[in-house]
């Protein structure tokens, strides 16, 4: 009807024109600063020459921690698909009850860092070390990155769809799998590659859990062989994963047409009746939860049942709070900033420079938080050395790592906002850059909030860059925790790691709540 | 409500020649069209005839391979030029009202309209137009489709456009409501005196609302003129055919009438050329076709009931099937034997017909 | 708007990134290639510290702030603490290179010194009263680092288990202790003892070693502590530590309620080996001064005496004695070895995973 000459015609608008300068230098600047880290990587890589560089790489070893980081990767993507879709569909699609509390609730694991829940799991039982250990705790960190885009492309699908499936004799759960998460697919695509970088990059957890993967060895070259040529050629092949992940993402996802065509706000269908299944998708969520996120607060809890008779530094406490809410928040504000220009581009321009650009922004994201750290000590020293280990510089070193889960949330909701409306604004005299400020950008508030919480709860958590260009004198929450775990003194960690996990709830539980003001339950408007 | 409009005579848009491709499908062929100042013009076709194009390549939001757009004597598009769409001074509302989410009905009104204390008058007067004064507070998906496109029209008169331009501006809307909302949306357009070009593919719509009518076939327009003109007397057979029901029959030309299979018919006028012999194709509409009882036989077959009449399949004793249009108490049984002639003029083509 | 000047666009993006690569690139990271001579030597005993000096600390904050604030208090020198993980940190210092904002690297073990040593970015320390307080087997020869504290490698033992404990690391691998060994594979301190295992008895008698140390079935931990606990509880009858991991335990819940007990492994045995705490002066250092007297002050009888009684090491200034219950260093006679030669840790992560002893 409707929907089917708007697809057409909309097909028909996607630009293949060059963006304009106001758009495209920004980006170009961003994704120039995004790809810092791979021009040190290959700057040091090649510091011998190519001839030790290609005989370094060429190893049997390299190839075999490949296979095993890509193995673990893997399974560990499709069990997030599983997971978080299936999460997402229990919330936003069918009858369980407490699904308002379990919208939230599914998204918590994000506040909980990974080396945090490796080490509460490795504690309770160290013979779950090894492959399964590494992959539970990644699975149950990462599922959201999966859940929460799906569970906002849910909540804008078209339930007529459903209804005439219904009507053609579909089951309930043909109809879950083939139709309503088919319809998600960019979403689930989206989430799947974030979650592939992060199994490829996460360290906390395969070293907790002593599962030999590529970051192991990253981190041994530097650490342990203070040989940061090897370092960078390794780090080196990770990059060649990531632009394989990346361009595979990106085939995957050109198909699909991702917004859902159609103003206004959509009309909720009715939720689908489990009956018998409403037990094993209680058991279902009970488990995640359980795993994800009980489990590990539990365990810090109890650390700091164990009290030794030490008072507990509320000083100490605060003064990192203090930084990291603070770390935080700039580092958001920033991503944010150097994101809009990006997402924009991506989603409004089809032609090849808007694609590059915007991948490259997601290219180093497999790094490992040490790789990226040093390169940025590298940057930092040799370019921008009045801001060595000072706000600025760490900042920026934030923005490198985190940009990918921005800009993503920032191209799906703008892609969500249609390009009617700037046309329109334009009709009514606004040009078009002042149209994507004045409409687009505004109308995309909700997604863009979301990302920038999500950036926000990552720096929260983040390890590796903080401790290498944080200003002299100042401790975050994590860098007080890792302090203590490292002299064993558990009682000691604990309000750090209490303190972390209850204020990154906060950004989590808005992360989870902003969503939910899109797919409102009251049903919209009437037609 | 706007002065300018309503005394200016010469036309406010002028499209010359217009040609736009996609690929390797011509949507626009030559497409020529002049809208009088102060007029609804209703651009009809059937879907994906171009008509959505015709109007974004009108409002600026795409460009033409070729031909050229005159609003108010100024060339917008066309042979070198093409100003931006922020400057043409066209009002768009589109299929779906499309009010921006973020903003209230006030801020969605006053978009295009500097601050100050001008533009706050300007804004109530034009929701008054729209009988929407009372819902400036509101958010746009507190409300409901109709009124949506009655603040999207609104939202669009404000800055004084030139021309407004709509696209299929009721086809969202239940067909309980179409009615009501089309006649406040053109009585609203009326009282300001705008200037308006709306595409649609509902005949009726086109033909009930609009000053003059553009038929839009196969990239071009076929027709151009007074809906009652564009019924009366189609320029040729396929807007015949697209414009309501046509039994379209082949004659032969004899003196002042033809002669066809529903007997003799008086043409609305003669092909140039055609003498008497020629063969000719007649047009001929169901409500023309009236039982008679000296008129042609016939037998009654199916009857399509649609409350105020009815359209019956007539088989003719020469073996042609016709439908005519009749009144409930005049509708026959099946089978049963009737006679039928044709009043009025009908409309005559030079070329032989394909028959039906 | 036509489709062609994409074409250009992209020639001008290209321009602009290899501008960009060119103006910055220029300069390549081989400064931190290998060593050439380190600066001359400054004499601090005369001049006066003042300033402030930025110190790179791979021992906790919890542990050096007291110096630190001694320190400051006797000589008016601000410090700036920047605590991490040693080898990340000789990563960053290597990476930083000349520009270094670190005027002191202060480190848990010798391997990370020996590396920013070797790298050519540590000032050679004064001998007078610096170098030549400590004995020489912990410290540089070239004297661009100096041990500041030690640490013993040791079994624990639960005495009710093993009532004829072994004395030497081949004695491990009697067949009456399978399945009932401890160790923390991660540790650095056990990854340092497999390093110099390998330099005193070479590549191939290391991996004999363990591989049959692997087929005695030890039991992996996350952490020193967590083997010594295990042995207190009697879940294990030895573990492989340091020395101190028993007197911390004994300082917090008192002599009484602990089992376990130290044995110390027999004079010349490879597990005996003694791993230092070392401090060194970064030769880009623009306040050297100051920072030698830091490091001049992390060996004076004060701090040295604060080591020995707050982590139990091994005060490494001749003359100051350690805790009194610990055997003293001479009389345990520690494997002769080059702590500089502790270096290659990653080939050491190499092999142990090459055994099955690393990872999973």
């Amino acid at each position: 009807m409707t929907t089917a000459v708007a697809t057409g015609s909309r097909a028909r608008r996607r630009r293949v024109e060059l963006p304009p300068w106001q758009l495209l230098g920004p980006t170009v600047v961003v994704a120039l600063v995004a790809l810092a880290p791979i021009w040190y990587l290959v700057d040091q890589a090649l510091d011998r020459g190519w001839g030790p560089a290609i005989e370094e790489v060429a190893q049997r070893r390299t190839v075999d921690l490949v296979v095993r980081s890509t193995a673990l990767a893997g399974f560990v993507t499709l069990a997030t698909v599983l997971v978080g879709a299936a999460a997402a569909w229990i919330v936003a699609r069918s009858d369980l009850p407490g699904r308002r509390v379990l919208r939230v609730a599914f998204a918590m694991p994000l506040a909980v860092p990974s080396y945090l829940s490796a080490f509460a799991w490795v504690s309770w039982d160290p013979s779950i070390a090894g492959f399964w250990g590494a992959a539970l705790v990644l699975v149950a960190t990462s599922y959201p990155y999966v859940y929460l885009p799906v569970v906002a492309a849910l909540g804008r699908i078209d339930p007529a769809q459903e209804e005439i499936a219904r009507s053609l004799g579909w089951g309930e759960g043909r109809i879950a799998v083939g139709l309503t998460l088919r319809q998600a697919r960019p979403a689930v695509l989206a989430g799947a590659l974030l979650v592939a970088q992060y199994a490829y990059m996460d360290f906390g957890a395969v070293a907790t859990m002593r599962y030999e993967a590529f970051t192991w060895v990253v981190y041994g070259a530097y650490r342990a062989g203070f040989n940061p040529t090897r370092a960078a050629l390794l780090s080196v092949v990770l990059v060649a994963v990531s632009i394989v992940l990346v361009t595979a993402e990106g085939i995957a996802r050109g198909r699909v047409d991702a917004s859902r065509v159609g103003g206004g706000a959509a009309r909720r269908g009715r939720p689908v009746r489990l009956g018998r299944a409403t037990g094993p998708a209680a058991v279902f969520v009970v488990v995640v939860l359980g795993v994800a996120l009980a489990f590990p607060v539990v365990s810090v809890v109890s650390w700091s049942l164990w009290r030794g008779g030490e008072a507990v530094a509320f000083g100490e406490v605060f003064s990192a709070l203090w930084a990291t809410v603070g770390v935080s928040a700039i580092a958001a504000l920033v991503t944010a900033v150097a994101a809009l220009p990006v997402g924009l581009l991506a989603a409004r321009y089809r032609g090849w420079i808007a694609r590059r650009l915007e991948q490259a922004t997601y290219v180093a994201h497999t790094l490992p938080g040490i790789v990226l750290a040093i390169s940025m000590v590298y940057v930092g020293v040799r370019l921008l050395r009045p801001v060595y280990q000072e706000l600025p510089l760490l900042a920026l070193a934030y923005v490198v790592a985190f940009l990918p889960l921005l800009v993503g949330s920032v191209r799906a909701a703008v892609e969500a906002v249609p390009e009617r409306l700037e046309d329109i604004a334009r009709s009514l005299g606004t040009s078009r850059s002042g149209a994507w400020w004045r409409v687009t950008l505004p109308a995309a508030r909700p997604g863009i909030a979301a990302g920038t919480a999500l950036v926000f709860l990552a720096t929260m958590k983040e390890l590796p860059i903080t401790l290498l260009l944080r200003p002299t004198g100042t401790e975050t929450l994590a860098t007080r925790l890792w302090g203590h775990t490292t002299l064993s003194d558990y009682s000691a960690a604990a309000p750090f790691a209490l303190t972390l996990l209850v204020v990154a709830a906060v950004p989590t539980a808005l992360l989870s709540g902003l969503l939910l003001v899109r797919g409102r339950e009251d049903g919209g408007h009437v037609g | 409500m706007s002065a300018e409009a309503t005394h200016d005579t010469a036309p406010v848009l002028e499209v010359r020649g217009l040609r736009k491709s996609f690929g390797d499908r011509r949507v626009l062929d030559g497409v020529d069209l002049v809208v009088p100042a102060g007029s609804i013009t209703a651009v009809l076709g059937p879907s994906g005839c171009g008509k959505t194009t015709l109007l974004r390549i009108v409002a600026g939001f795409e460009h033409p391979d070729a031909g050229t757009v005159t609003v108010r004597g100024v060339r917008v598009a066309g042979e070198g030029t093409d100003v931006p769409p922020e400057r043409r001074r066209v009002g768009v509302v589109p299929q779906e009202g499309a009010l921006f989410p973020h903003l209230d009905v006030r801020r969605n009104v006053g978009f295009g309209l500097p601050r100050g204390a001008a533009s706050t008058e300007r804004i109530r007067a034009c929701l008054e137009l729209v009988g929407l004064a009372d819902r400036a507070d509101a958010r746009p998906d507190q409300l409901s489709g109709g009124q949506q496109q009655r603040v999207a029209l609104a939202r669009a008169l404000a800055p004084n456009p030139s021309l407004v331009v709509l696209d299929e501006p009721f086809s969202a809307l239940d067909t309980a409501l179409r009615a009501k909302v089309r006649d406040e949306v053109v009585g609203a357009l009326r009282a300001a005196g705008a200037t308006a070009v709306f595409v649609t593919h509902d005949q009726e719509e086109a033909l009930s609302t609009a000053d003059r009518v553009g038929v839009l076939l196969n990239g071009r327009v076929a027709q151009c003129g007074e809906p009652i003109e564009l019924y009366r007397a189609p320029a040729s057979i396929e807007v015949a055919r697209f414009l309501g029901e046509a039994v379209v029959l082949p004659g032969e030309l004899d003196r002042d009438v033809v002669r066809c299979a529903l007997g003799a018919v008086v043409p609305g006028s003669v092909p140039p050329g055609a003498s008497s012999g020629s063969f000719l194709t007649v047009v001929v509409r169901p409500e023309q076709i009236v039982p008679s009882a000296d008129g042609v036989g016939a037998t009654a077959g199916e009857t399509t009931y649609f409350g105020h009449d009815g359209l019956v399949r007539l088989h003719l004793d020469d073996g042609t099937e016709v439908d005519a249009r009749w009144a409930p108490p005049l509708l026959p049984r099946p089978g049963d034997r009737v006679g039928v002639r044709v009043v009025g003029e009908v409309a005559v083509y030079a070329a032989p017909g394909p028959g039906r | 708007m036509s489709h062609r000047p994409s074409a250009r666009a992209t020639a001008a993006v290209f321009a602009l990134l290899a501008a960009a690569l060119a103006a910055c690139g220029g300069s390549s990271s081989s400064e931190s290639s290998s060593a050439s001579a380190t600066a001359s030597t400054i004499d601090d005993a005369t001049a006066t510290p003042t300033g402030t000096i930025t110190v790179y600390s791979g021992r906790t904050e919890k542990l050096v702030k007291p110096v630190i604030d001694r320190f400051t208090a006797a000589t008016g020198v601000t410090v700036e603490l920047r605590a991490g993980d040693s080898g990340a940190l000789a990563a960053q210092i290597l990476t930083e290179g000349k520009a270094s904002p670190a005027d002191v690297f202060f480190s848990q073990d010798a391997g990370a010194l020996g590396a920013v040593a070797g790298a050519g970015l540590l000032r050679t320390l004064p001998a007078k009263g610096l170098l030549d307080v400590v004995d020489p087997a912990y410290r540089a020869t070239d004297g661009t680092w100096v041990g500041t504290s030690g640490r013993v490698r040791v079994l624990v033992v639960n005495p009710t288990l093993a009532p004829n404990p072994p004395k030497t690391i081949d004695d491990l691998l009697a067949p009456a202790w399978k399945g009932r060994l401890g160790y923390a594979p991660t540790n650095a301190s056990w990854q340092s003892f497999v390093t110099a295992l390998r330099v005193l008895r070479g590549e191939e008698g290391a991996k004999t070693w363990l591989t049959a140390f692997a087929a005695q079935q030890p039991k992996a931990y996350e952490k020193n502590g967590a083997v010594r606990d295990a042995v207190d509880k009697g879940e294990i009858a030895i573990g492989f530590v340091n020395h101190y991991y028993l007197y911390e335990k004994i300082a917090a819940e008192g002599a009484a309620k602990v089992v376990a007990k130290n044995v110390y492994l027999a004079p010349g045995d490879p597990g005996g080996l003694v791993n230092v705490a070392g401090a060194a002066v970064l030769a880009s250092s623009d306040n050297a001064v100051a920072a030698q007297t830091f490091v001049r002050f992390l060996l004076n009888e004060e701090s040295q005496s604060y080591f020995a009684t707050t982590t139990f090491e091994y005060p490494l200034r001749t003359g100051v004695p350690q805790a009194s219950d610990l055997p003293t260093l001479a009389s345990l006679r520690p494997p002769k070895i080059d702590l500089a030669d502790l270096e290659s840790i990653e080939k050491t992560q190499e092999l142990l995973t090459s055994v099955g002893l690393l990872t999973k």
